[in-house]
């Protein structure tokens, strides 16, 4: 084996440019392959990345989108923010009232120094919004959605480790203008989460939060213009428009009472993603393309010089090679000639693009061998016969 | 010594269309240390009983028998490695091979080391006149003579008791298919090898010790040798 290949080499080398005509093709293709592969992997990239920042808004207004001072408020809720200055505030609402009262949170949770970020009992309307301009101060927050009739948190991903089932105790001292301060203690569900690690504090809310949110909110008296969520999946918007138009039906009558409406503002999410999806599957669709194009073209070079070396092979036969040793050899030196272009391309296209796949190139080796095997397969068979017979 | 024994042997080449029935019942057996001319108009049959002789295809009918055993039922692509050396009037060398690469590559490929190889090349080389200035050389840059002297060196070199050559001096001028011939006729005694000549040159013929005349793929005159075989009617 060792000696047909070491003499397959020497006569290669005395191809001539004709050497060239493998490697060159093998190169290109990799060169081609691999620069698709590139371009997918940086469209994935592009689209996962649209996939988890995109920010999709979805707002609720009322239908004509009025002002909301006016909106009749059921009952009682409550809203707790955190403020620079004032580590936590807690606003009280009551319909009868409307009244702003402040409380200072003395302690969490016996004494562990975390920070609760915000506990509501049913979300803000628009009368809260006017009134405190800091309502929305942390990115991404929106006190309104916070809505429900429990008291419900929006803690620290460190607290939500320590605490079970999603509840979480609070001691708050409550001050009343003309009374005493009294502590009071309080349960409140846990129903997302914040992290401040980079200064501005982002807000998690699950999924299900956020559908139980909305059809809170459909349930309750209460409206606001100002409400707003902010998906936190954008994998799921698609389900979550789903739930949305069970709450928000298109069509509302025009002297409904309480007239509300969803908007997702979602059309530029989709402007972003739809062209790379579109050029995902375009690329999608090239590379196994260009797989097809490597079995024919390695079909095609290999027929073309096993035709060209007929008179070699046939003399292989008459001095007693093996058939098997000469479709060895002939597929051997494709094999051979085609990785080296193959590591060629493989190579530029690392330097000039840093970017290194294996896999991709190795499908195509394994696609132009296949090609070869025809040819490889003719050549072992050859008749030398029928040639003595051409060459007369 | 018998050592190649053809029995009753036929052979059909068949193609889509139509079949053509180029040997037909020919019987022979050739011994060692001979030189044979095999004669014969065009399409008589001389190429392909030859073919069946280097084991290339086996009879349509009958048995050629290398030995004792029948081709039919041997590696023949060994027969072609260990005992047969077949040259035809061209294309016996590799034409990317030098003349030594040539003659060392089938020995090596049977196994042989590669400085043995090597070895036995030169002297086999220069056996057949063929000086060490010429052994880097590629087919093209030698002669037609030249070649077939490679060719010849390389079937001595495999020690193969069987030369068959087809046509071996048909490209070549009188000189040196003479030379050839004489080369040929020199192995069969010194060797002890059989060589068996195709050929449609009589003066070739002339030198053989046994001449056999086949038409319509038949042998139709053996064993001739008392008259010379240029008297022969093709
Ligand atoms: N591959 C083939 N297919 C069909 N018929 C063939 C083939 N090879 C040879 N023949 C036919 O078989 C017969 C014998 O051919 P062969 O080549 O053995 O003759 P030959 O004596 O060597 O002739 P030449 O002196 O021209 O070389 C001829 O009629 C020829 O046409
Ligand atoms: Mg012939």
């Amino acid at each position: 084996m060792g000696t047909m290949f070491r003499y397959a080499l020497k006569r290669q080398l005395r191809e001539g440019i004709k050497i060239l005509a493998v490697p060159l093709v093998a190169f290109t293709l990799v060169v081609l392959i691999n620069a698709l592969g590139g371009i997918r992997e940086w469209l994935e990239y592009e689209y996962e990345y649209t996939m988890d920042n995109f920010v999709v808004v979805a707002q609720l207004s009322d239908l004509w989108g009025d002002v909301t001072d006016e909106l009749a408020v059921a009952q009682d809720y409550i809203s707790i923010f955190t403020d620079p200055d004032m580590p936590v505030s807690l606003y009280r609402f009551t319909n009868e009232l409307m009244l702003r009262r402040s409380f200072e949170v003395k302690s969490l949770i016996g004494d562990i120094g975390v920070e609760l970020i915000g506990v509501t009992g049913l979300a803000a309307d628009a009368v809260l919004a006017s009134e405190t301009s800091d309502v929305n101060f942390f990115y991404g927050y929106d006190e309104s959605l916070m809505q429900g009739n429990e008291l419900t948190a929006i803690v620290s991903d460190d607290l939500l480790e320590m605490v079970d089932g999603g509840r979480v105790s609070i001691n708050i001292m409550v001050n009343l203008p003309g009374e005493e301060a009294k502590a009071r203690e309080e349960e409140v569900t846990v129903i997302g989460t914040v992290s401040s690690d980079t200064g501005d504090s982002l807000v998690y809310l699950p999924f299900w939060t956020v559908s139980a949110l909305a059809e809170d909110i459909a349930e309750a008296p209460l409206l606001s213009e100002l409400l707003s969520i902010t998906l936190a999946e954008n994998r799921e918007l698609s389900a979550f428009k789903d739930v949305a138009s069970l709450i928000f039906p298109r069509v509302m009558p025009v002297f409904d009472t309480r007239p509300f409406a969803m908007t997702i503002y979602d059309s530029e999410f989709f402007e972003t993603l739809e062209p790379l999806r579109q050029n995902l599957i375009l690329v999608d669709v090239a590379i196994p393309f260009v797989y097809i194009i490597a079995v024919g073209v390695g079909f095609l070079t290999s027929v073309l010089l096993t035709r060209q070396r007929k008179a070699e092979f046939a003399v292989m036969r008459s001095v007693g090679m093996r058939r098997g040793s000469i479709f060895t050899v002939a597929l051997g030196e494709q094999f051979l000639l085609c990785i080296i272009g193959s590591a060629l391309g493989l190579a530029a296209i690392a330097v000039f693009w840093g970017y290194l796949n294996f896999e991709r190139p190795l499908i195509f080796l394994a696609c132009y061998m296949l090609g070869a095997i025809f040819s490889a397969a003719r050549a072992a068979r050859t008749n030398v016969l029928l040639l003595l017979r051409e060459r007369e | 010594m018998d050592v190649l024994t053809i029995n009753d042997v036929s052979y059909t080449y068949k193609s889509k269309y139509q079949t053509v029935k180029a040997l037909d019942g020919v019987s022979y057996s050739f011994e060692t240390g001979r030189f044979y001319a095999v004669v014969g108009r065009s399409g008589s049959g001389k190429t392909t009983l030859l073919s069946l002789m280097a084991g290339l295809d086996t009879p349509t009918e009958g048995a050629v028998l290398f030995g004792e055993k029948n081709t039919a039922s041997i590696n023949r692509d060994n027969l072609r490695l260990e005992h047969v050396s077949v040259i035809y009037q061209s294309l016996n060398l590799f034409p990317l091979l030098t003349a030594m690469e040539n003659v060392t590559f089938p020995l090596e490929y049977k196994g042989m080391s590669k400085s043995r190889a090597k070895k036995i090349a030169a002297s086999k080389l220069e056996s057949v006149g063929i000086g060490k200035t010429m052994h880097n050389r590629l087919p093209a840059m030698l002669s037609g003579g030249e070649q077939q002297r490679v060719a010849i060196a390389r079937a001595l070199a495999t020690k193969t008791e069987i030369i068959l050559a087809d046509e071996p001096t048909g490209n070549l001028d009188t000189e040196n298919s003479q030379n050839i011939i004489q080369l040929l006729k020199n192995l069969a005694v010194t060797e002890n090898v059989c060589v068996i000549v195709v050929t449609h040159d009589m003066a070739v013929a002339d030198r053989a010790d046994i001449v056999l005349r086949m038409s319509d793929g038949k042998i139709v005159l053996g064993e001739y040798g008392k008259e010379p075989a240029s008297e022969i009617k093709l």
